[in-house]
This record gives structure tokens, C-alpha cells and sequence, in this order.
């Protein structure tokens, strides 16, 4: 035999390399364009039907989202929907057949979709049109998804389709002015959460169990939402910029003919209680006082129904017009006429009274607001403060005595209009030191006019004795003193109720509420501290419009209802204008029940907790669902044949604590049963012990054996008895076992 | 287990960044419009995000792996497959066994890793790997991987399980046509022949004396020519019987190809009726004579002498 010659030609060249494939991995460095290059390769067929229905839904969701705001036209929204639809099905069955003439197609399509979307975006600026890029956003990125669709053979570009309907989603949010919004973000989060997981059972080759999934998405989404919440909370309310030109448009563009003056249907179908009618009181949709006189002779009560939204940096009186003429019952306009400004947009309102600015007391700031019509109203433009600049879809509006601007078309829902206003508010403090009362100059406010903010129907002798009086007492000299003092008297003598009885025919509105009733509602007080102040020298005037409503952090909109509509009053303080007073904020409600106290807690609880209520339960309930599912699914699982032994074997072993601690299965307790038998040497107990070995290896088989078996089959009948009997003799044995002081 | 790792995320960058063109067009749109739904929609895709990309690292923590079926034996160099599962679904794939501190030092080219594996609870899944030389495996580490619940990043982390059992892995057989029994051969150090030692028979030498020799082996001129005891090495001619003294090198790869030579010797040898060979091992301290009559007793011993030695 030959010696072989050592050390041999190793043959363990090619084995000396071998690593493990992470480690590969893991060392290999590679260039940027080959990173690149990998990035885009062709990912491999994705076989989650899952994965591919939820990534469709979510794309279609979010054309949805886009489509319900507005911001996609209805043939847009069919067309890129059922594209989506379609061009998933065809990717899902064209996996085999991958077609480069295909996607040629498709780029070109996703280059014209593109050069579409730059093509309107720079003719709308050139032509002064671009209010908003939202819907050409909308539009291209549906466009892009419904595209995409056709391409979606691997898991990355289903995922892609995922990320993709956030965007959608989000333009669809952008517009939302209402919190029903919320159900789409809901169902498109269930959507996309449930995608997810899909796409993480993909991953793990379709081993991750359904019930596994439906606690997995439970647990994954409440932990989403408390890091969405904590999110939400944590950031700054966001600041719309305002690079581009202010919004404004009419969907329904219905042309007024009657020259600036003013309609109302909101009053359309009412039919208030006239004075002198009681009983008469009937519900009303719309403020009567927003067309025409304001008569406090009549009753009615308005609904809760929102009418307006408001974007606005920060709450106003939203202002109809003015009243400065006073009848004893009406409040009406006197001098003035109708101016019309031609477009096109904005228009620029003349700014009359005093240049406040001027004073050196405020420096006003321009205050930016955007009002959405919900419902038909009167066609009076809205306003914060003092309006300069009107962004108004029509070619004219007009500007009506009592500082109105009226709308040349009808208000219908739908359209948007934004003003700009000169924020002439002053500071309690800022009022405090305007001058004294009677040392006021005119301070461009015509003498004629003034005077008539001073004039009354009669010399209100009894009124102009109770505001001396209340003044002198009050030691008040200036005018917001003067103001200041009778608000303060209000609050303390009158009520608030809009249950108040008719007046009576012929009666003054004010006399009756300040020397009768000592009851009313906002017209009431408002005309009554006018007139108080009117008798004490001061101007003062009637204003009427909106209360700022209530603000929805959702949508950053003041949601203005019917019944927001309210009375206030305009007092003159020379140098500062014209500025607000509201002494109904102060008077107290007209003996107040406990159900409506109730009512009014519960209604402020509510609106305080928008979010809550809305939101978060909802959405709890919403995705915690599939939890809810999985425990009424082991609740009957749990009265399986298995689970009920050990059931029973707990319940018995819970009398002299046998069961050990923690978590252990049926069949293993059978099996640490038959060890503390085996031991004892008693010949009975150790062939108990082996048969319950084999009692224990049966269940496992049940357990966790092959084949069809489920955990929640029951075993044959005979076996059965036969455990059942054997765990019996077992426990009579343990408790023998354990001695008198255990059992 | 026993955990040799922190869990890191793997391959992170471009899941957790290819967000960020996605978060920059939902704060260009919650700036363009100031609606707090848009914000909203960013909390739960950002939601989505943070949980898809920190949730696993808590649940890897949880996932615990179980070796429940095992083959005692492997060879060197052929796959060896065992059953495995998990509490929780992951992937796994072997990093590297270990037995002793042969397994440790040479452990880039001792085997080759099979395709990863996701195992779950509620299936038994196989995994292989191939050990790449004889030796005992007391334990193998593994790298456990999830991405749950959304498969946004997977993270990583290293486990070291200690088998129920050691894996003897015996060497693989390798056929040369020059290492054939018959004479006296010599492989390394390693020694073939149809003669083994005997207590009776004809003189083939002496060496020094070792505790558990007798006093009859000695022999006394050699000893007194050396001034140190020597004692008789005897052999008697055995039919059909040859006697191997293994002796393998330190170094694993050339203790392999010795090894896998002798394997494939015995596995020749052992193929004719009546045949059988006597084994000499050396462990520890150990001298180990084993009558062979199947190539998996000689794997089995090889693996154990070479662990051991």
C-alpha cells in the first residue's frame, strides 16, 4: 500500500467561503448604482389575495376620500375606481405574462397624466384662476394610482399602492369640512391595517394564524391610535399658508335680480308669532332679522342645523349689517344706499369712520376669513371687523347701508367666499382709556350720522331715569364705565329665555322688557342697552349676525348653526369706531330646570369633547371589533370537550390549591399527576400513573398531532369516559394524598 | 435559549425612509390647508410607521425556539435536517453549532447554512444546516428574525440553544483508491493494519511503559538499555479483522480528511461478510479500543474521539 503524501491538495477550497447566508448578506458591500439597480429589480409574485383586495380597497377608499369633498369630479372618480379595480385583477392574473410593450404604455400614460396636471396648474396661475392644487393633485394622484394598478406584481408595489392612498386620503381630509369625514378615514385605516398585517403573513408564508391576526391587528391598531393620539396632541395646529390667491366658488351660481337688496329663504316657508298672538310661537329655520327689519315683536326659535363654516385664525362676531333706526318694536335702517362694486375678484371695500390706526391705540392687523355656505341662507356677506377685501366667486357685490355687503348671487350651499378685515377690535384696557363720554368728535363719521345713533321714537323718560340711575350709582363717567355699569345691572335683573310671551300689540319692546318681563332673549337685551345708551348720550346702533360657533380642531372650522344667530350691540367710541358690546354673554338663564341644566352640561360636555366622542370611541370601537370577535371565538372554544376537562380540573384543584401556578395545559397536568403518583411505590398508583401516561400521550396526539385533528375535537367516546373517570380517581387520590389540614 | 445579541433592525434605511416623501406631502398638505384632518391622516400613517417599526423588536424578545425532533447522528458535509418551532412566528435561520472549542475557532468554513425557515407554533418546521467536520455539536446559535405585525423592518437577534441531545457528526466518507487495508499504511500519524496488538503473538516493538500495563509486557533488556521501564508491543495476525490507531491532527480541515479517508476505508472493508475492524481512539486521557462493525460505530466514535481529544 501507498503512503499518501500529506498535507493533501485540500479539497476544501470552495468550503473554506461558506458563511452563513445573513452573513452574506451582511458583508457584501455593493456600489450606489448597483444599490440602485437592486432596488428596482422586479420584486417576486405576491400570492397574498389579501394583501392585493385590501391594497385596492385602500387606493379606492382614497379616491373616494377625494371624490366625496369635491376635489375629484364624478367621471374621474368612476374612471380611476374602476381602473383601479380592473388593473389590479389584471396584474393579479398576469404574473407569468409580464409584458414590456405594457408598460411602455403605461409610462406614457403616467408622462401625459403628469405633463396634464403642469399644464393646468400654470394655466390656472397665469389666469389668476389657481385657487387651490388640490384637486389637480387629487386628480393626478388618482390617476397615478389607477396606473399603477396594472403593475403591481410584488409586495413592494402593493405596498407602494398602501402609502399611496394616504395621499388621497389626506387631500380628501384637506377639504373635509365636517366630521362625518371621519368614517372614511376609519374605514381606511381598518383597510390599511388589515393590509398590513397581510403583508406581514405574506412575509411569515401564510403561518400567521387568523385568530393570531385578528389580536395582532386588535393590539397593532389600539397601539397606532394612542401613538396617533399622542401625535395629534403633541402638534401645533396647522397654519394654512396663504401663498396663493384666497378661496372662492359657487357650485350652484343662481344670479339675484333685485340690485343689492336683500332675501332670506330661510324665512321662506315661517311663520312667526306676530305680536299680539300668543301661542303663536313656531319654529324658524332662518333668522328673520338678516332680511329687512328687525322686529323683537316676534317669536320663534331657531334650529341647530349648520350653516355656515368658518376658517379663521382666531373667533369673531361674524357680522350681517347693522341697525340705527329704532321704532319702539323695529329695528330698521335709516339713510344710506345700495353701492354696487363690479368684480372681478377681490373687491375692495371702501373703509368708512375713523382711521383707527391713527389713534395709536390698535394696530390693526388683517384678519383672514373664509366662510363655506352649508345651507341656503340670506344673501349677506359675513364679515369679521372691518372688511377690506372680498374674494367672491360672482362679478359683483354690493355694499348696503349698515355696513352690509350682500351677495349679487344667491347663498347657496356650496359657496365659498373669503374676506380680509382690518382687526379694529380694542382691549378692554384700549377702551378704558378712549374718552370720556361727550368729548368725542366726529372722527370721519358724518355729525347727521352720528345723530342718528343718537335718535329715539320718543324720549324714553322712565329708561333714561333707570340708566342715569344705574350710572350715578355706578360712579361711571366714561363711556365704557357708562357701558360697562349697565351690562353689569342687566346681568343682575334680567333673564335670559327664548320662551317669552307675545308682546302685546302696540307695547315698546324695550319698556315691556325693562319694566315687565324683565325677560328676553339677545334682541331684546341688545335693544335695550341701546336705547339706555342712546338716552345717556352715546351712540350706539343694533348689530345682528353670527356668534363665532362652535370650533371643530378637525377640520380648523368655526361651525356655525342657525341658532348661533344673535344680537349684539355697536357703541361708539370715537377714536376706536365702532366697537361690539354683548351684554345677553352676561345675563343668566331664566329659571333654569334641572333637565335643561342637564342638557346644557351634556351639550357642553359634548362640544368640549368633540374629539372623544367622535373620534376615539368610535374608532376604538371601530378596529378593536376583530378583538372583540377573537374573545367571543374563544369563549366558544373554550366550551370545547378538551377545555372543558381542564376546566374542571382547575375548578376541583382551586379547593387545595393542586394546580400549579402559571399557565400549564390539560395534558400536562395529567402527566404531572401521573409523576407524583409514580413515586409513592403503591403497585395501584403506579399503574394509574402509567395509564395516565398513556391517558396524557393521547391527548397530546389530540393536541398536537397530524392530519385533520383540531384542538376542539373531542376524542372517541370510550376515551373520553375513560379520562374522565381517571382524572376523578386522580383527584380522590391527590386529596387523600394531601391529608385532612389540605383538603 | 441564551441570548448572544442585542435586537437590531436589519435593512431599515429604505422602509423607514421611503416615508419620508410620504410625510412630506402630508405636511405640505396640512400646511396648504390647515385641516386637522390632514393632520389626523399623518398621525396614523406616522402611527402605522413607529409601531411597524419598533412593535418587533418587542416581540422578538418574546419569541422563544424549540428543537423538538433531532437526529443523534449527522455527517460532515451532508445536510442535517430537524424539527423545530416557535411560540411566535419568525424566521430562523442557523447561525452556527458549537461544541467545544473546535467548533468555536474554525467557525467560518465549518458548514454551510441551509435557506432560512419561518417557523410558527403551531406547525413543526425543518431546518438544515451542514456541518462541515466530524465532532460533537453541543448547541446551535440561531438568528431569529420578525417584521410583525406589518412587515415594515425585520429585527434580528441571536439566540444560542444547547441541544437536548449532542449531534455526533461523524466524517464524511472519502474514497481513495491508495488508502487500501492489507499492509501497513500510515496516514499522518494515523496507522492501518491487518495486525493489532496483542498480549500473545510475535514482537513488532516496545515502548515506554503507561499506567495499566502489567508486569508481564515488560521488557527488561530494552529497559535496562534505557534505564527507564519499556514494555513489549506484541501483535497476532487476525483474519479478516484490521486494526486502525486514529490518531487526527489538531487542525479540523486535515483531521476531516483523514478522518473521511479512514471512513471510507472501513466502509469498504466492512461491505464483505465476516469482516470487522478494531478501532483506536484517543481522548482525553483515554485509550479507546472499539470493535467497529458499521460505519455509523466509527462516525460515532471518530466524532466523540475528536471532541474529546
Amino acid at each position: 500500500m501507498s503512503i499518501p503524501n500529506f498535507p493533501y491538495q485540500s479539497s476544501y477550497n470552495s468550503y473554506e467561503n461558506a458563511k452563513p447566508l445573513l452573513e452574506d448578506a451582511k458583508e457584501e458591500k455593493v456600489g450606489f448604482i448597483e444599490f440602485i439597480r437592486r432596488a428596482n429589480k422586479p420584486g417576486r409574485y405576491e400570492r397574498s389575495i389579501s394583501l392585493r383586495i385590501t391594497s385596492t380597497a385602500a387606493v379606492v377608499i382614497g379616491i373616494l376620500a377625494a371624490g366625496t369633498v369635491g376635489e375629484l369630479s364624478p367621471i374621474a372618480i368612476g374612471i380611476t375606481a374602476i381602473s383601479t379595480i380592473a388593473g389590479s385583477i389584471y396584474s393579479a392574473f398576469s404574473y407569468k405574462r409580464p409584458r414590456l410593450w405594457f408598460k411602455l404604455v403605461l409610462a406614457i400614460f403616467g408622462i401625459g397624466i403628469f405633463s396634464q396636471f403642469l399644464l393646468h396648474i400654470v394655466a390656472a396661475a397665469n389666469s389668476g384662476q389657481l385657487t387651490s392644487v388640490l384637486g389637480p393633485l387629487a386628480t393626478l394622484f388618482a390617476s397615478v394610482q389607477a396606473l399603477h394598478a396594472f403593475d403591481v406584481p410584488a409586495r413592494r408595489d402593493l405596498g407602494f399602492s398602501l402609502a399611496g392612498s394616504a395621499t388621497l386620503v389626506a387631500i380628501g381630509a384637506a377639504s373635509a369640512l365636517n366630521t362625518s369625514f371621519i368614517f372614511i378615514i376609519a374605514l381606511w385605516f381598518i383597510v390599511v391595517v388589515w393590509g398590513m398585517i397581510s403583508m406581514w403573513g405574506s412575509m411569515a408564508e401564510g403561518k400567521v394564524s387568523t385568530g393570531r391576526s385578528l389580536k395582532q391587528a386588535s393590539i397593532a391598531t389600539s397601539v397606532v391610535l394612542a401613538v396617533a393620539f399622542a401625535i395629534v396632541i403633541s402638534l401645533p395646529a396647522p397654519t394654512p399658508l396663504q401663498t396663493i390667491q384666497l378661496p372662492s366658488s359657487v357650485t350652484n351660481q343662481v344670479q339675484l335680480s333685485n340690485g343689492g337688496g336683500l332675501v332670506n329663504p330661510g324665512t321662506k316657508n315661517i311663520e312667526p308669532a306676530q305680536p299680539g298672538k300668543p301661542g303663536g310661537k313656531i319654529a324658524v329655520g332662518g333668522y328673520v332679522g338678516f332680511a329687512g327689519p328687525l322686529n323683537t315683536g316676534l317669536r320663534g326659535q331657531l334650529s341647530n342645523q349648520i350653516v355656515l363654516r368658518v376658517r379663521a385664525p382666531h373667533p369673531s362676531y361674524w357680522l350681517g349689517e347693522t341697525f340705527n333706526n329704532w321704532d319702539g318694536q323695529s329695528w330698521t335702517q335709516k339713510g344710506g344706499n345700495t353701492k354696487a362694486i363690479s368684480g372681478p375678484s377681490p373687491f375692495y371695500l371702501p373703509i368708512t369712520g375713523p382711521n383707527v390706526q391713527a389713534s395709536g391705540v390698535i394696530s390693526p392687523s388683517r384678519d383672514i376669513q373664509t366662510f363655506y355656505v352649508a345651507t341656503d341662507l340670506p344673501n349677506l356677506l359675513f364679515a369679521a371687523d372691518t372688511p377690506e377685501e372680498v374674494f367672491y366667486p360672482g362679478s359683483q357685490i354690493f355694499l348696503g347701508p349698515g355696513r352690509s355687503i350682500r351677495s349679487g348671487l344667491a347663498m347657496n350651499s356650496g359657496l365659498i367666499y373669503t374676506v380680509i378685515s382690518q382687526d379694529t377690535r380694542a382691549t378692554n384696557e384700549q377702551l378704558a382709556q378712549a374718552l370720556p363720554q361727550g368729548a368725542s368728535p366726529t372722527f370721519g363719521l358724518s355729525s347727521q350720522e352720528l345723530s342718528t345713533d343718537l335718535e329715539l321714537p320718543n324720549s324714553y323718560s322712565r329708561v333714561h331715569n333707570l340708566a342715569l340711575s344705574i350710572v350715578s350709582k355706578a360712579n361711571a363717567n366714561t363711556t365704557y364705565e357708562i357701558v360697562t355699569a349697565l351690562e353689569n345691572w342687566m346681568a343682575k335683573n334680567v333673564k335670559y329665555s327664548t320662551n317669552i310671551p307675545p308682546l302685546p300689540p302696540n307695547a315698546d319692546s324695550v319698556n315691556q322688557f325693562l319694566f315687565v318681563t324683565k325677560t328676553g332673549f339677545c334682541e331684546q337685551i341688545s335693544s335695550a342697552l341701546v336705547v339706555m345708551l342712546r338716552t345717556l348720550g352715546i351712540p350706539a346702533r343694533e348689530a345682528v349676525g353670527y356668534v363665532p360657533g362652535s370650533f371643530n380642531a378637525l377640520t380648523d372650522l368655526y361651525e356655525i348653526k342657525a341658532s348661533d344667530a344673535h344680537a349684539w350691540v355697536q357703541v361708539w367710541y370715537g377714536p376706536l369706531g365702532w366697537q361690539n358690546s354683548d351684554p345677553t354673554a352676561s345675563v343668566p338663564f331664566s329659571t333654569p330646570t334641572p333637565g335643561s341644566l342637564l342638557l346644557h352640561s351634556i351639550s357642553n360636555f359634548a362640544s368640549s369633547h368633540k374629539l372623544w366622542l367622535e373620534i376615539i370611541i368610535p374608532l376604538l370601537l371601530l378596529t378593536n371589533g376583530g378583538y372583540l370577535l377573537l374573545l367571543a371565538l374563544k369563549k366558544r372554544e373554550a366550551l370545547s370537550w378538551i377545555d372543558a376537562q381542564e376546566a374542571k380540573l382547575r375548578k376541583a384543584s382551586r379547593k387545595n390549591n393542586s394546580w400549579p401556578a402559571g399557565e400549564t395545559s390539560f395534558s400536562q397536568r395529567v402527566k404531572q399527576l401521573g409523576g407524583q403518583l409514580g413515586p409513592t411505590g403503591d403497585p395501584n398508583k403506579i399503574k394509574t400513573a402509567i395509564k395516565l401516561r398513556e391517558i396524557s400521550e393521547s391527548i397530546e396526539k389530540l393536541y398536537y398531532g397530524r392530519g385533520n385533528i383540531k384542538p376542539t375535537d373531542s376524542p372517541p367516546k370510550s376515551l373520553a369516559t375513560e379520562i374522565e373517570s381517571k382524572i376523578n380517581q386522580v383527584y380522590k387520590e391527590l386529596i387523600k394524598d394531601k391529608g385532612p389540614a389540605e383538603k | 435559549m441564551k441570548s448572544l445579541s442585542l435586537a437590531r433592525p436589519r435593512r431599515f434605511i429604505v422602509p423607514v425612509f421611503g416615508t419620508v416623501p410620504l410625510m412630506l406631502v402630508l405636511i405640505g398638505v396640512a400646511r396648504a390647508s390647515g385641516s386637522g384632518w390632514v393632520q389626523i391622516v399623518g398621525a396614523l400613517v406616522s402611527g402605522v410607521m413607529l409601531a411597524g417599526v419598533i412593535a418587533p423588536y418587542f416581540i422578538l424578545r418574546k419569541i422563544r425556539i424549540q428543537i423538538t425532533e433531532m437526529p443523534p447522528t449527522a455527517q460532515a458535509k451532508s445536510p442535517y435536517k430537524f424539527k423545530i418551532n416557535a411560540n411566535r412566528v419568525c424566521r430562523v435561520v442557523v447561525l452556527s453549532p458549537s461544541g467545544g472549542h473546535r467548533f468555536k475557532r474554525t467557525r467560518h468554513f465549518e458548514y454551510h447554512s441551509s435557506e432560512s425557515c419561518i417557523v410558527s407554533k403551531t406547525s413543526d418546521d425543518y431546518l438544515e444546516f451542514t456541518p462541515g467536520y466530524l465532532g460533537v455539536i453541543e448547541s446551535l446559535s440561531f438568528e431569529v428574525l420578525t417584521a410583525a405585525p406589518f412587515g415594515i423592518v425585520w429585527w434580528i437577534k441571536k439566540w444560542k440553544v444547547t441541544l437536548p441531545s449532542p449531534i455526533l457528526v461523524s466524517p464524511h466518507i472519502s474514497l481513495d483508491s491508495k488508502v487500501q487495508f492489507g499492509t501497513i499504511s500510515k496516514i499522518g500519524d494515523t496507522t492501518i493494519s491487518s495486525r493489532r496488538a496483542a498480549n500473545t503473538g510475535s514482537l513488532r516493538g516496545v515502548r515506554s511503559f503507561q499506567n495499566g500495563d502489567t508486569m508481564r509486557q515488560i521488557h527488561w533488556p530494552a529497559s535496562a538499555h534505557s534505564t527507564t521501564l519499556m514494555v513489549k508491543e506484541l501483535e497476532a495476525q487476525v483474519n479478516h479483522e484490521v486494526y486502525i490507531d486514529l490518531r487526527l491532527p489538531n487542525e479540523p480541515m486535515l483531521a476531516e480528511e483523514i478522518a473521511g479517508l479512514v471512513m471510507g476505508a472501513i466502509s469498504t472493508f466492512l461491505t464483505q461478510p465476516g469482516n470487522q475492524v478494531i478501532l483506536r481512539t484517543y481522548e482525553k486521557g483515554i485509550v479507546s479500543d472499539v470493535k467497529i462493525s458499521n460505519p455509523l460505530a466509527a462516525g460515532r466514535a471518530m466524532a466523540i474521539a475528536y471532541a474529546r481529544q
